[in-house]
């Protein structure tokens, strides 16, 4: 019915145009192709002639020089302020949003009446290094450490406690108005020593110990309720 | 000594010629003269090939067995053989068994002709260049035995994309070399190679030459299944393509077989094209054709090759791969014609002797 | 008396009988045409000793180069290479039997009684004299051949490509 390719019926739209990619010749395609391989051959060339530009480090020979970027996630480690006092007051935030469960927060209830850790374990065997548990921290207690060494013979010796000593948080123990009632809480609930995997960071001439750790077993705080209070009188 | 089991009363005995006895121990030694040099080959190709693909990769290769990773290969080969034989259930024994010894056969056959200075060729066939084109037709064969032997869906289908596109580029090689046996009049390889004692044809026979080599370049890349025209064979395709059922001594066998292959192009390359053992004549000048003369022929062979070598590990690593139909699209439209125009050109430009130093 | 040209002679014919016989006997078509190349490189062989060294390179190039690689495409592309199980009739076998031994008696009659001349008529084999007979358009050259054959060789490519190519319906549907 009409004239022009570029109709719908009776409506005109000419106007909507595509652009369409020029064909060259042949002759053009061919040598212009050449060209492009010529030129990547020649960047390949560039990269085998020029030994400097080689990225890769020879790792155990270069031990001395080498620099890890600061960014670079291979250790998790709590944080601690100035004064040696953990941020961590045990939300288990991290925990929940672990991938994989690769870390387990025990709470306690400690002197303060504030939820304090009692222990922090991360499983490194089973960690992917995302960083999640990082980011989602509302304390900024964690963070991750470019300490990458840490190859070891048995996957059992992967699960580290992280925290050394448990107790108040920086925040909970600023609210102390006496200084020496804050030192006496940090003196009194220094933990033991951990009788389970060797921590990460283990400080020398300590001795190993590869008994299998017992489970960790959870402290629940449990409240009184009423019916506790009715069974107590009956 | 009892003279009857002299060599020569031997030899009365039963009518051969002492020197007919002779070659055929000449060849004896030859064969295990190429054996020898086949298995160096291989430790220094291989070597050669994944410290020239890691440079180009930006890192070093392989640098802790041996000094810098020289005896790496070695390594290889060793683990190789201690590898556990297995052979797939419903393969077809005899196809499975005889496919590495054919390629394998069909890379020793070519060594046999190819000239590496006056002195060492081993047997000078009068039809060079029909010898070469009919024993690489072994290889073929083996790869599509390989293929269909395994038992395997993806081996035979990328024994037959292999086998097609081995096929194909061979029209391609056999036409540029036509154009040197041309120039030459003879197709006896030791011929060829005197024949460039004024010049080299890559330059001797300008245009024609130069094109010639190109497409020589192109087909051999691909008659040797490497990147860019792995398709059959690229380790993230078809898994292995046709070797994926070999393991330990047999897959070594295919594996010895493509860089010897290698090895052999680029001294065809470089016999045809660059002069094999002849060093850098220019027609007539006596001074500088002696200065050159000074320089071993084993050297100038020995380096043009290794050139070659290095121009195919260099395609290798810079170019991606083509998809099988632009491989095959490849040949026939564009080389394929290409080919016979340059053959036509180049019995154009014999007759009239437009080429220098006629 | 014996010399090395005979023995590689009769080594070479056993062999070629020996695979001619399992080209036809073999039950998987594989190995038949394994068999096929076997008697192909063997014919190659007897050029060699007949020296007519160009014809063994071609023979090695086309037959096995090209024959046997497309009979093998071909069995692969077809599904063809199962093994065939079926047994065949022993009468048939009979009957095959006897016709073939009588060809073998009228064949070998034929060849013991017929006057073979072996004649060298010191002619060149060289590839250069082959080139210059095939071109030489005298009266004893075969230029004609040549061209007749080249045409032949054209009109099969064409013919090739016509038959191969999609048409247009094929195409389209």
């Amino acid at each position: 019915m009409s004239e022009s390719k570029y109709t719908i019926g009776n409506i005109d739209i000419s106007t909507v145009k595509s652009k369409r990619p020029i064909r060259k010749g042949t002759l053009y395609n061919l040598v212009t192709g050449f060209m492009s391989l010529m030129k990547g051959m020649k960047i390949t060339a560039y990269y085998f002639f020029h030994t400097k530009e080689v990225v890769t480090e020879q790792y155990p020979e270069n031990r001395e020089t080498l620099k890890i970027s600061e960014r670079f996630r291979a250790e998790l480690k709590l944080k601690k302020d100035d004064r040696g006092f953990l941020n961590c007051t045990g939300c288990n935030i991290c925990a929940q949003n672990c991938p994989n469960g690769s870390i387990e927060v025990i709470a306690m209830k400690g002197e303060t009446n504030k939820k304090e850790i009692d222990r922090y374990i991360w499983h490194m065997d089973s960690c992917t290094f995302c960083n999640i548990c990082v980011q989602v921290c509302p304390y900024d207690a964690i963070e991750m450490k470019p300490n990458f060494e840490s190859s070891a013979l048995d996957r059992r010796l992967y699960i580290y406690q992280l925290n050394k000593y448990a107790g108040p948080t920086k925040k909970n123990l600023d609210k102390l108005e006496d200084p020496a009632d804050m030192q006496r809480l940090v003196n009194l609930i220094k933990r033991e020593p951990y009788k389970g995997p060797i921590p990460l960071g283990m400080q020398q001439g300590e001795e190993h110990n590869f008994n299998h750790p017992e489970p960790v077993k959870k402290i629940v705080v449990k409240k009184e309720t009423a019916k506790d209070v009715v069974k107590k009188d009956v | 000594m009892n003279a009857n089991w002299s060599l020569s009363n031997l030899t009365e005995r039963i009518n051969m010629s002492s020197v007919f006895v002779e070659q055929l121990m000449w060849v004896a030694v030859g064969l295990i003269g190429v054996v020898t040099f086949i298995s160096l080959l291989a430790l220094v190709l291989v070597y050669a090939e994944r410290k020239i693909c890691a440079h180009i990769q930006c890192r070093l290769g392989p640098m802790r067995v041996g000094w810098h990773g020289i005896l790496q290969t070695l390594a290889d080969g060793i683990k190789l053989f201690l590898k556990e034989d297995i052979i797939p259930d419903e393969a077809d024994r005899l196809l499975y068994f005889l496919a590495p010894f054919f390629c394998l056969v069909a890379t020793l056959l070519s060594l046999l002709v190819i000239p590496l200075s006056p002195q060492v060729q081993i047997i000078d066939v009068n039809i060079g260049v029909i010898y070469l084109g009919a024993v690489s037709g072994f290889g073929i064969l083996g790869v599509i035995m390989a293929g269909w032997g395994s038992n395997n869906k993806w081996s035979a289908l990328g024994a037959m994309r292999a086998g097609a596109q081995m096929v194909s580029y061979e029209i391609s090689t056999t036409l540029s070399l036509l154009v040197i046996v041309l120039f030459v009049g003879s197709l006896q390889l030791s011929e060829i190679v005197l024949s460039q004692q004024e010049g080299w044809w890559i330059w001797r026979a300008h245009g024609v030459g130069v094109l010639a080599f190109i497409l020589l370049l192109i087909s051999s890349v691909a008659e040797l299944n490497r990147t860019p025209f792995d398709l059959a064979e690229g380790e993230s395709e078809l898994t292995a393509g046709f070797h994926t059922e070999y393991s330990g001594v047999r897959f070594s066998f295919f594996f010895l077989a493509e860089f010897i292959n290698m090895f052999i192009l680029a001294a065809m390359m470089s016999t045809f094209f660059l002069g094999g053992w002849m060093p850098f004549h220019i027609g007539q000048l006596t001074a500088f054709n002696a200065a050159m003369d000074l320089i071993p022929p084993a050297i100038w062979f020995i380096g043009k090759t290794s050139v070659m070598i290095f121009v195919f590990m260099w395609i290798r690593w810079t170019f991606p791969r083509l998809r099988v139909d632009q491989l095959m699209k490849l040949e026939w439209q564009v080389l394929m014609p290409l080919g016979f125009v340059n053959l036509f050109l180049a019995a154009i430009v014999v007759l009239t002797n437009f080429y220098f130093f006629a | 008396m014996y010399n090395i040209e005979t023995l590689f002679i009769y080594l070479l014919s056993i062999v070629s009988v020996l695979s001619a016989v399992l080209v036809v006997t073999q039950r998987r078509i594989i190995r038949s045409v394994s068999a096929l190349m076997m008697v192909l490189l063997v014919t190659a062989g007897m050029y060699v000793i007949l020296n007519a060294e160009f014809l063994t390179g071609v023979q090695v190039l086309v037959y096995i180069g090209g024959i046997v690689i497309l009979i093998i495409f071909a069995i692969m592309l077809t599904g063809a290479g199962k093994t065939n199980d079926d047994e065949v009739d022993t009468h048939k076998k009979l009957l095959a039997f006897a016709v073939s031994f009588l060809f073998l008696l009228c064949s070998t009659y034929a060849i013991v009684n017929t006057p073979i001349k072996t004649v060298d008529t010191g002619a060149n084999s060289s590839v250069r004299a082959l080139g210059l007979k095939l071109l030489d358009y005298s009266g004893t050259g075969h230029v004609l051949a040549f061209e007749v054959i080249s045409l032949l060789l054209l009109a099969v490519l064409i013919g090739a490509i016509v038959v191969a190519r999609k048409t247009e319906e094929a195409k389209n549907a």
